[in-house]
Formats: C-alpha cells, structure tokens, sequence
C-alpha cells in the first residue's frame, strides 16, 4: 500500500522496500507521449522515435530528440526533455574527458554505464530529482560491433537486441518480441533449405540458437519502422518520426532525411 | 486540468505517483498571471513586445523595463516574476560575455537559448532551491545560417524556436492570432505594429491595470543590434494598436445594433 509519508523523500525504502520516487519517475517518462524503439542488426544500430510538433508557431527544425554525443555514438532521449539535455551535456563531457585522458573514442558500453551510474547517485541523495527520462545510446563499436544499451532512472544499463520505450513500451516490448521470433522462424526455415540442398553433413542441420537479429541495414530500419508501426497502431508520415542509424559501412551517427524516410515507408507498404 | 499535488508539491525534487513535477507547473502559473509577452520572428529580424502593467500611478514613464540586452545581438524579454527574471538576464550576459572572451565571436542564438535553459532546468532539480517563475523570451540575430532567431524558454527548462509566441495573461488569444500570420514575408516594421494591435486589442480595460507598451527589436534596419525600437515606429504602433482596439469595440457595438433590430421587427 502506497503510504504518503514514504512516497516523497529517495532515501527512505517503503515497507515494502519500495523506492517510490523512482517508481514515479518511470511515470514522468510516458507523460509526454512519445515512444522510441531501437533495433540491433548485424552491422546497423537503428533508432525510431514519435516527433510531434505542439503547433504552428514552433519552428520544427528545432524539435529533435536524438543527439550525437560523439560523431560515432548517437542517443535518443525519452521523457522529460530539460532533464535530458542536462544529461546529455553530461554524456558529451563523459566522452569528452575519456578521450582527452585516453586518447582514443569512448566505447559506447563504458559510456552507457557511466551515465548510468550518475543516474543512481540521486537514487540515494535525498536533495536531487531523478532525471525522469531513458536513453537509448548506440554505437557501432570498433571492437565488438553494433550496440544498443538503454539507461533508466534508476541507474541500471542494459544491452539490447530491440527495445522500446516511452509511453507504449509495454506493447513495444511485446511487438518486438513477436517480430524477432517470426524474424529468427523466417531465417531457420531459409538456413534449412539451404542445408537441405546439401548433400555432405557439414552442420548436421543445426539452427542458430543465437538469440540475435541478422539483418542488415536496409532489414534493420525496416525492422524498426514496422515495429513503430504495429504498436502505434497508425500509418504515420516521414514527418512524424525521427529515425536515426550507425551501420559498419557509415559508422557515424546520422539522422535519415525525409525523403530517405519515405523511402522506407513506400517499401514497407508495397511489402503488404 | 485541476489536480491537486497534495504533499507532493512542496519541492522540485518530488514526483507526483503521476510522473508529475508540480512544483514547475506551478511556477508555469506564475508566469500566467503577468502582462502579455510577444515575440515574432520576421524575414529580417526579431521583434519582442510586452504589455507592461502599471501597478502604481506614481511609477516614473518608461523607468520599469522588461525587456534587456543580453548581447549586442540578443534580447531577453520577460513574462513572468521579473525579480526572477533578472537573474536569468545576468546569467544571459555572463554567458554571453564569457563566450565570447573565449572564443572571439558574438554567442550563436542556439548556443545561449541552451546555456539560459541549463540554468532554468538547474533550478528545477534540488529540494533546496525554487523553479524560475519566468518564461523567457530570448531574441537573436546572428551570423549562423537561422539568421534571426526566437527561442522560448519555459519554467521547466525546455526551450524550443518560434516563430511566433505568447506568454501571459493573454497569451491563448494572441497565439490564435499569431497563427495567423504569414511568417515568410513578415517584416520587423509589420512585425512591431502587430505586436502592439495584439496586446491592446486583449487587454481589458476594465478588469486590468493601465499599461505601457515596450517594444524591441534586432533586426537589418537596427544593424543587427538589439535596441527599444525608434520612437516613431513606437508612435506609430500605439495608434495602431488603439486604432484595433477601437475597431475591435465598435464591431461588437455594431452586432449589439443588429441585435437590437432584429428584436424591434
């Protein structure tokens, strides 16, 4: 039960050993509406976000929620958006000062952890707010490839394979989880015939049982582009999204243009 | 939307079980209660006007401002608490200065907009310390390929490009009326006149205060600085924006007239 004398103060657990701020905070990042979803291919990191303009008189080149913290790793921010900025200035310094000490680019998963071990220094001081948002930082990384980690309010990191976030993140998670099994289905069944058309027993017909998505580029915003789809449950124009990519080839972090969206969009329906 | 945060209002550093931060949505209240504040950028510049209301008849004309000069290219008007607001100014200028100590060039407008909203967002994080209760207006004009630009930032720490804004009392009905506007060929001049049609057509004469009008502008005629706009365009837009406010009146006497004949037949 929710006790109002434990409700307001981080420090202080519930009975139930509940930090209710944090549990709040999770909230404060679906108030705005939007939901971001990022999909990790074989050699494509890609990310989708809702853009929604609050009217006419707002200039929309100024309405963005991905950011580049360096030219190789991007972030997009869900929630509230003046405690994102604030901690993507922190980011840029994290990546900043790594470089200047080290001498070579942050690893995005060095990153990530740092942010959000920064997150969870206010978990446990009373005097400062939880940041009310989720970043979704990629890369692709040098040394081990394409990745995809999300940080939380509460401070934890994880990587993904696909992630969804924001105001529709539970039907997001679900979608990419049926998407990514009938994905893994469709490639089974592909090896199969493949190794079907074999005589000599090279593999024995083994599948992959490795839990990864193999698609690339053009597959992985494809991937993106329907999941957003499926869970917004509307068709939505080049206008209403943001999507920004890292891939192998091009592995600085860049933003498509409308028409590169549309595109997409075009392919997308002419596949239906 | 009246909810109230019982017992999770008394700090920034509280969510509500909502998500909610009131404090900061109180602070955007504040801001509600002051005199309208309008900014419109123009194919050649930015214009910033306020309606300044006058509490004490005994105030000395044009000795109370609202409107400052953060840089030679940069305005700041304030809708809002102005004690606030002229925190926020200083900092403007500190960052402004500063920057430009550093690294030789006049501050771009989307550098200061996000250096002013760091400042405002910092306040909105710590038990100790109080959200603004000011929605700044920020007007540039600078070399960077935006040109002239109009940024605004709110209690909360956002900051977002306009190209038309309100803030204050009347602030809904004149951003229906700055949708009206045809933004691309807009110029500083018709800007500054709209400005004040705007702001004297909204303000009630009965339920409010006497004002003065303030108005500013950084634009081509004004080389680029930020300066109070030339006295007879200021002339020129007090008519105006009387001229509108009568205009506004006697069409509603008009329909009264109408009212009247129909009842008579």
């Amino acid at each position: 039960s929710r006790n109002a004398q434990y409700d307001r103060h981080i420090t202080i657990f519930s009975p139930e050993g509940k930090l209710y701020q944090i549990e709040y905070s999770f909230k404060a990042i679906r108030l705005p509406g939007d939901t971001t979803i990022g999909v990790r291919g074989r050699d494509t990191v890609c990310l989708i976000t809702t853009k929604k303009v609050p009217d006419k008189l707002v200039d929309p080149s100024s309405v963005t929620r991905m950011y580049r913290i360096t030219p190789q790793i991007g972030c997009c921010v869900t929630g509230r958006l003046p405690d994102a900025r604030a901690l993507i200035y922190k980011s840029r310094q994290i990546a900043a000062e790594f470089q200047f000490d080290n001498g070579y680019q942050i690893p995005v998963r060095h990153l990530a952890n740092e942010v959000a071990n920064y997150n969870q220094l206010f978990t446990q001081h009373a005097y400062k707010r939880v940041p009310g948002v989720s970043l979704l930082y990629c890369a692709v990384d040098d040394e081990v490839g394409p990745r995809l980690y999300m940080v939380d309010p509460a401070g934890s990191c994880y990587g993904y394979h696909a992630v969804s976030t924001g105001t529709k993140e539970q039907e997001g998670m679900s979608t990419l989880e049926k998407m990514m099994k009938e994905k893994r289905e469709e490639q089974d069944e592909e090896e199969k015939k493949k190794s079907d058309g074999d005589d000599k027993d090279k593999k024995g017909g083994k599948t992959k049982k490795v839990n990864k998505l193999d698609l690339n580029e053009k597959e992985t915003v494809e991937f993106a582009i329907e999941a957003l789809q499926k869970v917004l449950g509307v068709d939505f124009k080049s206008n209403q999204v943001e999507v920004a990519v890292c891939t192998e080839n091009n592995a600085k972090f860049r933003s498509l243009t409308m028409k590169e969206i549309d595109e997409y969009l075009t392919n997308i329906s002419e596949k239906d | 939307m009246a909810s109230v945060g019982v017992g999770y209002d008394l700090g920034a550093s509280t969510y509500s079980p909502a998500g909610r931060v009131f404090q900061v949505e109180y602070a955007g209240k504040a801001v509600d209660n002051s005199g309208t504040v309008i900014g419109i950028r123009c194919q050649d510049g930015v214009v910033l006007g306020v309606e300044k209301l006058i509490r004490n008849k005994m105030l000395v004309t044009n000795s109370y401002r609202r409107i400052f000069t953060t840089s030679m290219s940069s305005g700041l008007a304030i809708g809002g608490l102005l004690p606030d607001g002229r925190q926020l100014v200083n900092r403007a200028r500190d960052e402004a200065s500063s920057y430009k100590t550093n690294f030789g060039i006049a501050i771009p407008g989307k550098v200061l907009s996000q250096r002013i909203a760091m400042y405002v967002h910092a306040y909105t994080e710590y038990w100790h310390l109080r959200p603004f209760g000011v929605s700044s207006l920020l007007g540039v004009y600078d070399d960077s390929d935006l040109g002239a630009q109009l940024y605004m930032i709110e209690p909360s720490g956002e900051c977002l490009r306009y190209f038309g804004i309100a803030v204050g009392k009347g602030s809904q009905q004149a951003r229906v009326q700055l949708e009206k506007l045809n933004f691309d060929t807009i110029t500083a001049k018709e800007g500054a006149i709209k400005i004040a049609e705007i702001i004297y057509q909204l303000h009630d004469e009965v339920k409010d205060k006497p004002f003065e009008l303030e108005l500013s502008w950084i634009c081509d005629a004004s080389n680029k600085k930020h300066q109070f706009v030339p006295k007879e365009l200021l002339d020129e837009a007090i008519a105006a924006g009387k001229k509108a406010a009568e205009d506004d009146d006697s069409e509603d006497e008009d329909d009264d007239d109408d009212a009247n004949m129909n009842d008579n037949q």
